[in-house]
């Protein structure tokens, strides 16, 4: 085995001197072959300094994202000779992260979701803020990203990039079919959009079994706030909440005034996919959803969205309240290069590359300077910046790890139509 | 024969190396890890708080734990009967006598071939999708009404379908050889006796058998306690009542799932001795149960 | 009169016989029939496009026959490189596996001697100790032994997983060999562990073959362990590399071309089976039979 990996390394190395031709070889062959092979392309190359840093990504090689991760990585070893080593860990990456840092592997950089990060991997994660401070980060960060970041960990371990947000997204046509003018702001106005699109022959609101949390957290957080649905999920008394139950019914008639589809909840991605074939009108999701419906169902359709409705009158929180989020690249607290690692992280995560990243993945850019949105979540940004405040991922109902794939069952019953409201609060209770 | 002993060492001793090294030793220290709270699986020896039983307790009053319980006893019990019952069917079938016999093995066989996760793919996508799916078109074309496959009712069944069209073609080849090793001078005496084919089955092919039952049987529990794969796949985004098996319910909590809520090493390795406990007692049920003395195989 | 009746008798046997028969083809027709819709639709899906796909109309070609699904799948989305690795995998553990199981083998069922029948039934037990019990410490040894992210690593436990298995079927398998070869190689002064490799290893090849293929699909299609232990897109196997896709679905929206990676993966073991399907089945079922 390692003759075999002896013979293709001195392959490689062959191959790669041969390539950019004169250069003398260095302790660190390899890398120096390669760094030469890049810069000798460019005109301002940078010198080699030798220096390596080790990247676990979550994306996997062959994504839009992992497209132009290697290309920044590409751009960056040229600008300054330090060479990024990239190994594609997938979303997996959660799984083996954790063993890996703590057995002391070489890994300079590291992303998952910016939640996870700051919670899970934050005392593996080195403290940013005074590289941030030196880089001037918070005048061009989402502000609300890293100030998420601080409330978890209780300082930056991460810079937040691929940021999303939340809310209804609909398609243009089906709304202009049904003669909609105007964007609902209350349930009230919501179900009247339905009834217009139901009568369009559209099916209003599809519903993919992977989000039923997401738009019940969604509709109870606008009643009770994030704290409250927290509070539900981790000492019970749904049957007690006359807001849960609330929730529970408006779901139930949504269900039979047919605004779901009978099929409702659907496999992912079945369910979304209806909006790109014609189908059906709007989804709760969040702001990859037009692009990943595009994708799947090649469709051209033109994408609107609007803020999760208000519930009631005297709800909790505005309407200007959504999931927002992002992934978080980090740096080991054990690298050995952390003003590169962390260079490396701003080249991808501000100028030209955030905004190729946004451009290539149809989401939004994470440095504000940039001003290009994705034409397809264009009208995504005048509610994205009159956020007010930010929900978790599901709004609170994760907060219990022992109940959840219980709770999720309820609540996709309840989506199912097998459970009316009673039922359904009763149902949440007997899991504590 | 002094020879031969250094001859006996040298030759098992990569298989006993391998042995210790992959069973022995992992077996021990998952048992030992079971009494310890352990937060991640890399944590060293020293860092583990000994806690007794405390993690069996909490792992058996978990509620995801025990419905992946109930799942696996589902797909062993309902799954076991209708697999075991499809396989000897086509066994006995296939050594009727029919034209063809090495083509309809071979193509029941198949799907044990293929890549689970590429069946399972086409399951989800293409035989239980709700709106076009080869099942409910078949269903309307005989005036029915579309079922919800992958609803939160029907997601197991769905599942267990899958698994089981998958699983007859193994079992069926077990017992297809067990039926070719019974000699047929039982069933011409039988024949000359006035035996029908139902009492020769009854009375000659099902008790000898029994052996090859209990093989089956054996391989069948080791299946659906390890079951995990199609639970994955029947749910790739997060784990859900319908689908999840203690084995993914185990990886959860070692590797920690997609809610923030930490790793549970210790616990995981409790889910694993509970699973390895689970195998043993059916296997001495089944050795208690069914003697397979009747033929040499 | 008599030889007419006799000529009914057999006739009606044989009608008799013929609508008996009929029910068994039909049950096995339906079988078949719906196992080639089956691994119909999935050549199809893969010469269609995602629309296609997600609206059900896979088997129309309404847009024309999409080759490029299997380019896209075999270099975009890395398929070749998860074939390869699969194939290192399964290629060198089915060598290491018989290298270390034969020898093996071989002495426990030809020599007496203290620990004989302990270790038969260790390697009996082992078999049936589920995976879950083992990979947690071998998931601690490995990461302490920095072996994690390398495909050495995979290769070993491929191999040290299968060798219960493997021994025990070979073991029966040298059992039922007769011992006159070895007694006239002893005759001509041949040494034991000689005549192990000379003579007794070429007789035992039918038995290497099938518990070599066997072990080939099982490493081929092996999921659970790539899991845990490949961490890194370079050491993916097929089955992993094919659930990854399965999640990298949600940005790439590429079904057709998942579809061209499950039919480029499931080529090498489908031809494999095709030609050697004989000896596969007689894997299960001798190696079934001594579970």
């Amino acid at each position: 085995m390692k003759k075999i990996i002896a013979l293709l390394l001195a392959a490689v190395m062959v191959l790669g001197l041969a390539a950019c031709g004169e250069k003398t070889p260095a302790a660190n062959e390899t890398t120096q072959a390669a760094t030469g092979t890049d810069a000798s392309e460019a005109n301002t190359e940078a010198p080699a300094t030798g220096k390596e840093i080790v990247y676990w990504s979550m994306w996997t090689e062959g994504e839009p994202q992992g497209t132009v991760i290697k290309e920044a990585a590409a751009a960056y070893e040229a600008a300054t000779g330090v060479h990024v080593n990239i190994e594609w860990k997938g979303r997996d990456i959660t799984t083996v992260l954790k063993a890996a840092l703590d057995a002391g592997e070489k890994i300079d950089v590291f992303d998952d979701d910016f939640q996870r990060v700051s919670t899970q991997f934050a005392a593996n994660a080195l403290d940013l803020e005074e590289m941030a401070k030196a880089a001037g980060y918070d005048d061009f960060a989402v502000a609300a990203l890293p100030t998420a970041v601080r409330g978890w960990a209780g300082k930056l371990v991460c810079i937040p990039y691929q940021p999303y947000t939340s809310g209804v997204f609909y398609v243009k046509s089906a709304f202009e079919a049904a003669g909609i003018t105007e964007e609902p702001k209350t349930w009230d106005e919501f179900l009247d959009v339905c009834q217009k699109l139901k009568d369009a022959g559209y099916t209003p609101l599809a519903q993919d079994d992977a989000y039923t949390r997401y738009t019940f957290g969604f509709m109870l957080a606008r009643m009770i706030g994030e704290e409250g649905v927290v509070e539900l999920t981790n000492k019970g008394g749904w049957s007690n909440s006359a807001e849960a139950k609330q929730v529970a019914q408006m779901i139930v008639d949504l269900r039979s005034k047919g605004f779901l589809s009978d099929t409702a909840p659907d496999a992912y991605p079945n369910g979304e996919n209806e909006l790109g074939l014609g189908l059906a009108a709007m989804v709760v999701n969040a702001s990859w959803v037009p692009g990943e419906i595009t994708n799947n169902t090649q469709c051209d359709e033109v994408w609107g969205m609007f803020n999760f409705p208000a519930m009631t009158d005297k709800d909790a929180d505005p309407t200007t309240v959504a999931n927002i989020g992002a992934q978080g690249l980090a740096i080991n607290s054990k690298s050995e290069n952390p003003q590169e690692a962390f260079d490396f992280i701003m080249y991808l995560t501000s100028g030209e590359f955030d905004q190729e990243m946004a451009l290539a993945s149809n989401g939004i850019p994470a440095d504000t300077r940039n001003e290009q949105w994705p034409e397809m979540i264009a009208n995504v940004r005048d509610a994205f910046n009159a956020q007010t405040d930010v929900y978790e991922w599901n709004m609170g109902l994760n907060a219990n790890g022992d109940i959840k794939e219980g709770l999720n069952d309820c609540i996709t019953r309840l989506f199912a139509g097998s459970l009316d409201a009673d039922s359904f609060v009763a149902a949440m209770d007997a899991l504590y | 024969m002094k020879q031969d002993k250094k001859m006996i060492v040298t030759f098992l001793m990569p298989a006993v190396v391998a042995f210790a090294l992959m069973f022995l030793y992992p077996v021990v220290r998952t048992v030992i890890m079971s009494l310890y709270e352990v937060k991640n699986v890399t944590d060293a020896a020293d860092t583990w708080t000994f806690v007794g039983f405390e993690n069996f307790i909490t792992v058996l009053k978990n509620d995801t734990f025990r419905k992946s319980m109930y799942n696996i006893f589902r797909i062993w019990l309902v799954g076991g009967i209708i697999t075991m019952s499809i396989s000897l069917l086509f066994a006995v079938l296939l050594t009727n006598g029919i034209k063809g016999k090495g083509f309809f093995r071979a193509v029941i066989y198949l799907p044990n071939v293929v890549s689970a996760v590429a069946l399972a793919t086409m399951w989800t996508q293409y035989v239980f999708q709700s709106k076009y799916g080869l099942f409910n078109n078949i269903i309307r074309f005989f005036g029915g009404n579309a079922v919800n496959w992958l609803g939160p009712d029907m997601k197991f069944w769905s599942m267990l379908i899958a698994f089981i069209f998958g699983a007859v073609g193994y079992y069926m080849l077990i017992f297809l050889s067990g039926i070719e090793r019974i000699p047929t001078e039982i069933y011409e005496a039988a024949t000359i006796d006035g035996a029908t084919k139902g009492n020769k089955f009854r009375y000659i092919t099902l008790p000898l058998l029994r052996g090859v039952f209990k093989t089956n049987l054996t391989f069948w529990t080791i299946n659906t306690i390890t079951f995990f794969v199609w639970s994955k796949m029947f749910s790739p985004v997060d784990s859900e009542v319908s689908t999840v098996s203690p084995v993914v319910h185990m990886m959860n909590l070692v590797f920690g799932g997609k809610a923030v809520s930490g790793t549970f090493a210790g616990r995981g390795a409790a889910v694993g001795v509970l699973l390895a406990v689970c195998v043993m007692l059916t296997f001495a049920i089944f050795n208690l149960c069914i003697k397979d003395d009747d033929i040499e195989l | 009169m008599k030889k007419n009746n006799e000529y009914k008798d057999v006739a009606r046997a044989r009608r008799k016989r013929a609508t008996k028969n009929f029910g068994t083809y039909l049950i096995l027709g339906i079988w078949v029939l719906f196992t080639a819709i089956l691994l119909g639709w999935i050549l199809a899906a893969s010469l269609s496009t995602s629309r296609e796909i997600y609206t059900g109309t896979v088997l129309q070609f309404k847009t024309g026959l999409h080759f490029s699904n299997y380019a896209d799948a075999w270099k975009t989305q890395n398929v070749s490189r998860f074939f390869m690795n699969s194939l290192l995998y399964s290629v060198t553990a089915v060598i290491g596996i018989q290298l270390i199981s034969a020898p093996a083998a071989y002495v426990l069922s030809r020599f007496k001697f203290m620990g004989n029948k302990l270790l038969r039934n260790c390697f009996i037990c082992a078999m049936s100790i589920p995976a879950i019990m083992v990979v947690l410490p071998l998931f601690s040894l490995a990461s302490q032994a920095h072996l994690t992210g390398t495909r050495t690593l995979l290769i070993i436990l491929y191999i040290c997983l299968n060798v219960p298995f493997t021994t025990t079927f070979l073991l029966n398998f040298f059992s039922s060999l007769s011992k006159t070869y070895e007694e006239a190689a002893a005759l001509d002064g041949c040494s034991p562990m000689r005549t192990f490799w000379v003579i007794m290893l070429p007789l035992a090849q039918p038995g290497l073959v099938t518990v070599g293929i066997f072990n080939f699909l099982a490493v081929w299609n092996e999921y659970f362990l790539a899991m845990i232990f490949a961490s890194s897109d370079k050491l993916l196997n097929v089955g992993m590399g094919l659930f990854r896709m399965v999640q990298a679905m949600q940005t790439t929206g590429n079904m057709g071309g998942l579809f061209a990676a499950v039919v480029i993966v499931f080529l090498p073991t489908f031809l494999l089976y095709v030609f050697m399907s004989e000896k596969i089945i007689a894997g299960v079922t001798a190696g079934g039979v001594k579970g």
